[in-house]
């Protein structure tokens, strides 16, 4: 009655459905017998019929019971079966000598073999050299201590090179239970193993690159822990690299250091990129200037999950630009004194007109004194005017001095303006004998612009003087000097000298501003490369623009507030 | 004086205007300014005795420009010029152009007034210019032919330096020639000779 097909060479389940079934017949008969020896013969045949078409729905009720239970088990053992060759892991199991007891099939596609062909064989097939060891410690353990154990090994299999895999094992009973075997879990390690490395190959690279520049960089994420640093950092704090990972700033730097940085990082931290200098007391107590970046550093939900700090010692560079500025200082006084020179002619006729006054009033004022209706008033009215050109003078000579002392970069709030008709005064016995018409174009209310009025006198001087030259060789009355001055924008001035001199050639133009080229007979060619260099100092520009026989403009234009100045002192 | 004379002054310098006229007001002559040769030539009118005391650097239209301008215009008015100081070769150009005398400044106060009125007053002025040209040259005759070459290179407004060079002779030389020329001419200064010379031709 037992329905013996199909798949049950290896089950002990029917086996033992068939004996239950035979203890049940046997059981059956016995009782039969027993009821047959106490009745009747005509009455045994009835009632043995009865009984046995009793027992036999009985019996059928009874099959059926079992073929639905042995179905149910049918079910839940393929269900098992299932679980167990198709979970998304290598199910293996060993005995104590690494003989491969069992194992699923992911476990078999893993190792790229039929089941039949793993079975039976010594795991260390499939293992490389390096860990053969380690695998035998692995079940020894397993074996031994009734824990979890946990390694990793690398694979080789056929024609595909290698596989990492994660061991995890726990011992079991064998079938017999007289041994333990190791049931293992094998997980496939390779492709997070190639992430971990590729992330660790490009660690490795980020630090060789940030530990060859010559700045300090460090990663901050957003609870100012650092999560980055290169060398130079290290080295500057002199620390070790994991001396610092994990530190919060405020706790790693000085006090002072984190003073001057945490509002600029609290900046960066909201999303602000932010660029400043600061200057540091290094550990010999020098004084190093600093250029500070913070890059934000936004997560995919643009929330800044940290700040990306770079350091640049720029006290060498700053070094550098005192340098440079000193001898554009040095330059600008040697060309002042040059200029002063070729104009001291023109200063001497300046000077002379209030000392001729001078001398004119007082004969003026000795000649009303003698004469018999001597007029009191009028006598004291010449001396105001005598010593109002007194003053006139005076302003000359100082005007003078102060274009000649050589002195340090100075700002100050000028009023170009006031500056423009400060130079003009000086120009006007030259403007005078060249015959030259001077129009000024002042911008009314200018705000005051933090320059050095003496270097940008020095430029409206020298523009000034070429244009007059430039006019020469037009006639006297067609030479007219023009100078307007105005705001380009809210934050920067232009002052343009136009003549109506002969103009440039295509050619000169392009040369006009390189050093030793002049278009004067007598000219050094070094004037102009002052002007610019005083104009770059200034952040500003300067430029020409000119037409042939029509004239030629020079204009500079300058930030009111020059950035980088403030801070530079 | 009646008001028929009249001393114009042209010079862009405030200053210099008022103090030349307040200076020609304490001697009594009437006193007319202006700013620019331009204003002058709009409102010039003649007078029986005038002058006009022109600075030679203006602005606009120069003193020498004016001068021709009134040459051409045919108004023979006396013209002092007023030179800055070592213009010696404007003096020269000025005095060629026909002008008067030239003054420098800063200038002696009586010999311009002196001047002045001497233009003011032609019949003087005539008569003080004969004698004055007597008076020149006769101190002229006095001067060696070396002294007179001297001279004449200082009055075109060559330096010792280049007298020297075009006499072939020395720097020091050409010094002791001029302080010589100067004494024998009676002359204060390089105008004194610029102005005897020029005068007495």
């Amino acid at each position: 009655m037992t329905d013996k097909n199909s798949k049950s060479n290896e089950n002990s389940q029917f086996l033992a459905k068939d004996s239950l079934q035979g203890d049940l017949m046997r059981l059956t008969k016995k009782q039969l017998i027993d009821r047959i020896l106490i009745l009747q013969n005509s009455e045994i045949t009835d009632y043995l019929e009865h009984e046995l078409q009793v027992h036999q729905v009985e019996l059928e009720m009874q099959n059926r019971e079992l073929r639905e239970a042995q179905s149910d088990l049918e079910i839940t053992r393929d269900r098992y079966a299932d679980l167990y060759d198709f979970a998304p892991v290598g199910y293996m199991t060993f005995c104590k000598k690494g003989i491969v007891e069992n194992i699923n099939i992911t476990g078999s596609s893993m190792l790229k073999a039929q089941r039949i062909n793993i079975i039976g064989k010594p795991f260390i097939l499939w293992l490389t050299s390096s860990c053969v060891i380690t695998f035998f410690d692995h079940i020894k353990k397993v074996i031994e201590t009734d824990e979890k154990i946990i390694n990793e090994f690398k694979l080789k299999i056929n024609n595909s090179g290698c596989v990492d895999v994660r061991m995890e094992s726990v011992r079991s009973l064998s079938e017999n239970k007289k041994s333990y075997l190791c049931q293992s879990v094998i997980i496939d390690i390779t492709e997070s193993k190639r992430k971990e490395e590729e992330i660790h190959l490009q660690a490795r690279q980020l630090k060789l690159i940030t530990d060859s520049l010559p700045l300090q960089v460090a990663y901050l994420n957003a609870d100012e822990e650092h999560l980055f640093v290169n060398k130079k950092y290290t080295d500057w704090f002199g620390v070790t690299f994991t001396g610092v990972i994990g530190k919060l700033a405020r706790e790693f730097w000085s006090e002072q250091f984190y003073a001057r940085i945490k509002n600029h990082l609290k900046l960066a931290l909201m999303g602000k990129k932010v660029t400043f200098e600061m200057h540091s007391l290094e550990a010999d107590s020098s004084i190093k200037y600093i250029n500070v970046i913070m890059i934000p550093d936004f997560d995919i939900n643009h929330l800044v999950s940290g700040v990306i700090i770079i350091f640049g010692d720029i006290t060498d560079r700053l070094a550098d630009e005192v340098v440079d500025r000193q001898r554009l200082l040095d330059a600008a006084h040697l060309s002042r004194l040059n200029t002063m020179g070729e104009m001291a002619s023109e200063i001497a006729h300046e000077l002379n007109q209030p000392l001729a006054a001078i001398s004119i009033y007082s004969e003026a004022c000795k000649r009303i004194i003698q004469s018999p209706q001597s007029d009191e008033n009028l006598v004291i009215s010449t001396l105001n005017d005598i010593s109002e050109q007194a003053e006139r003078a005076g302003q000359i000579i100082r005007h003078i001095r102060s274009l000649v002392s050589k002195k340090e970069l100075m700002l100050t709030n000028t009023n170009v303006n006031e500056l423009v008709k400060s130079a003009m005064k000086l120009l006007e016995v030259e403007l005078r004998s060249h015959n030259v018409q001077l129009s000024l174009n002042f911008f009314d209310d200018i705000p005051s612009a933090y320059i050095d009025k003496i270097l940008i006198e020095q430029v409206i001087i020298n523009l000034s003087r070429n244009a007059i030259d430039a006019m020469d060789a037009v006639k006297s009355t067609e030479r007219f000097l023009a100078i307007d001055i105005s705001l380009t924008t809210l934050e920067e001035f232009q002052v343009c000298i136009k003549d109506t001199g002969m103009g440039l050639t295509k050619n000169q133009i392009d040369t006009i501003f390189q050093p030793f080229k002049s278009t004067k007979v007598d000219g050094m060619g070094l004037g102009l490369v002052i002007c610019q260099s005083i104009v770059d100092a200034h952040h500003g520009s300067l430029w020409v623009d000119s037409k042939l026989d029509k004239g030629t403009m020079f204009c500079f234009k300058i930030p009111l507030m020059a950035e980088g100045f403030q801070d530079d002192k | 004086m009646t008001n028929e004379y009249m001393i114009h002054i042209v010079d862009d310098d405030n200053a210099i205007r008022q103090s030349l006229s307040l200076l020609m007001k304490s001697e009594g002559i009437p006193v007319k300014v202006y700013e620019s040769a331009e204003s002058f030539l709009n409102s010039y009118k003649q007078n029986k005795g005038e002058c006009l005391l022109l600075d030679i650097r203006m602005p606009g239209m120069s003193g020498l420009e004016l001068l021709d301008e009134l040459r051409d215009l045919d108004i023979s008015i006396p013209v002092i010029f007023i030179t800055g100081h070592g213009d010696v070769s404007m003096a020269v150009q000025a005095m060629k152009a026909g002008a008067t005398d030239f003054i420098e400044k800063p200038f002696d106060s009586d010999y311009l007034i002196r001047r002045t009125k001497d233009c003011l007053n032609e019949c003087i002025c005539l008569s003080n210019s004969i004698e004055l040209k007597k008076q020149m040259n006769e101190r002229l005759s006095r001067l060696t032919k070396r002294e007179t070459q001297v001279m004449n290179l200082l009055v075109d407004g060559k330096h010792n330096k280049a007298i020297a060079h075009e006499l072939n002779i020395s720097v020091r030389t050409v010094e002791l020639h001029r302080a010589k020329v100067m004494e024998k001419l009676n002359a204060h200064s390089l105008s004194d000779v610029v102005r005897t010379s020029i005068l007495s031709s």
